[in-house]
């Protein structure tokens, strides 16, 4: 950013601060964003190190549970559907004795993989789609949009369900070649990967749309211009001057879209087509259990509760980096 | 404005089209079919051929495409796999209606929770209703069905006891016409209540935000300060000048709110065992029950068409100043 506010520091001295300090402070100053934040930071803490998978990838060794007290798929007969409170269960068991509270910090890794990964790889292909289409020929750009317009008109939810029919179906089957590969990438992420890829694919439309419209407006900027008569190639525009510009807008509205990814992994894991049980996965836990809510109900509530907080704190999150990013839209 | 809606209804058909012909493909390419059972149901092999013989699954994948499309046309599915002694249609008739109640209801909560609530925390901005507004409905957005449905239902079902805690108030024997249920029985309300203010709830919470917002940059505008100044009443300005106005960005997610809606209605239906649409769509995909699938996504489809249709027709009437030619 080439446009720097000036302020008066405490000595007199002129400082400056960028767009993007500005933003920072203040979203640093919304509380609501700040204990999101710090929500979703001890979220990723614990999704990292609710075992030692990763010390062991490095280390070699075995992976044992860390945070969590136990392996969620350790069951036991004679410990089933024990109340939060029990010695050695602080948040009870579920109907095959498995620790509820170790699942639970077990179903952190899921919905935080499936979210953060499927808003990379939608931001990364809309954003892609958008700026080519922004400064493609008119042609292009007309034909390339009414294809976004075409998907528009699709329900992808009913894709998404009908992917993860195809890929389980697959995946169960056993394949050979890349696909043998694919399958075998996702059995050892427990179902995830297949997950990653079908919302990955289908939901990078209204990033497409949302980049080329900004490419479009930063397109007509009097520095776009100037770089333009000294002689700038249209890479270097890109990179250099137009996508600096609208990263920020495209960024923001993807953490917008993370509470979505979750629920819609939740969804999937509900409806049967999600993670691989024993993987446990909060949609999953909520699915084995609700129908016992009358006797059982924290079995349901806890991995429920589980979600709508992470959701949340996400939404705070979100609407503080709005906030901060286009203070017009404060309070929207 | 009748040449737009030619022209939208028009453009409509290749994307259907393309949905029934990547809905096909998808369907096709699951491994497995609809006859191979497994264990003590297993089928012979010659029978297992004659019934896909019998259901033309035996031609080749580009005809039975073309007669799939010709059939879904006119709106015939022919028998589902899994239920052979009834059609695809059938079975749509039967739970659509269940599934469409529902999902109106929902998006009545909605609307009759969200616009009061988003107008209340507009007009008093920045006190501590509008903050407890705001809140309630961050609140609302974070909640999904599959946790707002066993609370709601553990709260008034299971321990107040207040309402049913499953099922839906009517049957499809009950209904007339065969949509429309009796809207005076207590028994169909009573049962309403839950499933649809559960499915309701997260869409209020972002129609109140949604309300918020534009009224806010409605009622700084000037013609609202002429109605000030002509002494109108407060309350009325709001209302009848300023509401009006600011619906528009709402009615622009009612289209696809409501294919969310339509497809929320599958946890919804399958916490409270309702016999709607959505739970028959989840068991026909992993039944590979195709003429199920096909008649499902269609509806699906048509369905969300003509909502974003309705939503774009519907601008006009709040906004004269747009013009569709």
């Amino acid at each position: 950013m080439a446009l720097q506010k000036r302020t008066m520091g405490a000595n007199g001295e002129m400082r400056g601060r960028s767009p993007t300090q500005d933003a920072f402070r203040r979203l640093f100053r919304h509380r609501a964003a700040t204990v999101g934040a710090i929500y979703v930071l001890l979220l990723v803490i614990v999704a990292l190190f609710v075992d030692t998978t990763i010390p062991a990838a490095i280390f070699g060794g075995e992976a044992r549970p860390l945070i969590a007290p136990k392996h969620f798929a350790e069951v036991s007969f004679f410990e089933r559907d024990l109340p939060p409170g029990t010695p050695g269960f602080p948040l009870g068991t579920d109907y095959l004795g498995r620790d509820i509270l170790s699942r639970t910090l077990y179903g952190t890794r899921v919905s935080l993989a499936v979210a953060i990964v499927a808003a990379t790889v939608a931001l990364i292909v809309g954003l892609t789609y958008g700026v080519i289409s922004g400064f493609a020929p008119s042609g292009v750009d007309n034909a390339m949009m009414r294809f976004v317009d075409f998907l528009y008109g699709f329900p992808l939810l009913i894709f998404i369900i009908l992917m993860q029919a195809l890929f389980k179906a697959v995946s169960r089957r056993g394949a050979t070649g890349f696909v043998g590969m694919m399958v075998g990438i996702d059995k050892a992420l427990g179902g995830m990967f297949f997950l990653f890829v079908a919302l990955g694919i289908l939901n990078w439309i209204g990033m497409a749309r949302l980049a080329r419209g900004q490419t479009l407006s930063v397109k007509q900027k009097e520095y776009i211009e100037s770089a333009r008569a000294l002689g700038a190639s249209n890479l270097r525009i890109v990179f250099r001057h137009v996508l600096p510009n609208i990263i920020g807008p495209c960024i923001v509205s993807e953490t917008l879209a993370i509470p979505g990814y979750i629920l819609t992994e939740a969804f999937l894991s509900f409806i049967g087509l999600g993670v691989t049980p024993p993987t446990p996965s909060w949609g999953l836990m909520i699915s084995e259990t609700y129908q016992g809510l009358r006797t059982y109900p924290w079995e349901t509530l806890i991995p429920g509760a589980a979600l709508a907080t992470t959701t949340l704190a996400f939404n705070f999150l979100g609407d503080g980096l709005r906030d901060a990013f286009d203070p017009r839209l404060r309070g929207t | 404005m009748i040449q737009y809606l030619v022209r939208r209804l028009l453009w409509a058909i290749p994307v259907l089209l393309a949905i029934m012909v990547v809905t096909f493909f998808l369907a096709r390419a699951i491994p497995g079919g609809p006859f191979d059972f497994r264990g003590d149901k297993q089928i012979p092999e010659t029978i297992r051929k004659n019934l896909e013989r019998k259901y033309g699954l035996d031609l080749p994948l580009h005809q039975q495409l073309g007669r799939w499309i010709w059939d879904a046309i006119r709106f015939d599915f022919g028998p589902s796999y899994a239920s052979r002694s009834q059609t695809v249609t059938d079975i749509l008739k039967r739970t659509f209606p269940i599934s469409f109640q529902l999902g109106v209801l929902a998006l009545l909560f909605a609307l009759c929770i969200g616009i009061p609530m988003g107008t209340i925390a507009a007009v008093k901005q920045n006190t501590i209703v509008d903050y407890g507004a705001t809140f309630a409905a961050i609140l609302g957005v974070s909640m999904p069905t599959m946790v707002t449905g066993p609370l709601l239902m553990w709260v008034f079902a299971l321990i107040l006891g207040w309402l049913p805690a499953a099922r839906w108030g009517t049957d499809y024997t009950q209904l007339y016409l065969g949509f429309f249920p009796n809207l005076l029985s207590g028994k169909f309300w009573l049962h309403a209540i839950l499933p649809s203010l559960t499915l309701g709830l997260a869409y209020s919470a972002s129609i109140a935000r949604l309300t918020r917002a534009s009224l806010l940059q409605v009622i700084r505008e000037d013609y609202i300060r002429t109605a000030y100044a002509k002494g109108l009443p407060g309350r009325r300005t709001v209302i009848l000048h300023g509401l009006r106005n600011s619906l528009i960005p709402v009615a622009t997610v009612l289209g696809p709110m409501f294919a969310g809606i339509v497809t929320g209605s599958m946890i919804v239906e399958q916490i409270f065992g309702i016999a709607g649409m959505g739970k028959y769509f989840v068991t026909s995909v992993t039944n590979r029950d195709y003429p199920m699938i096909m008649g499902a996504v269609l509806l699906y489809s048509v369905l969300l068409v003509g909502a974003n249709l309705l939503v774009d027709v519907s601008y006009a009437w709040l906004d004269p100043r747009i013009r569709y030619d």
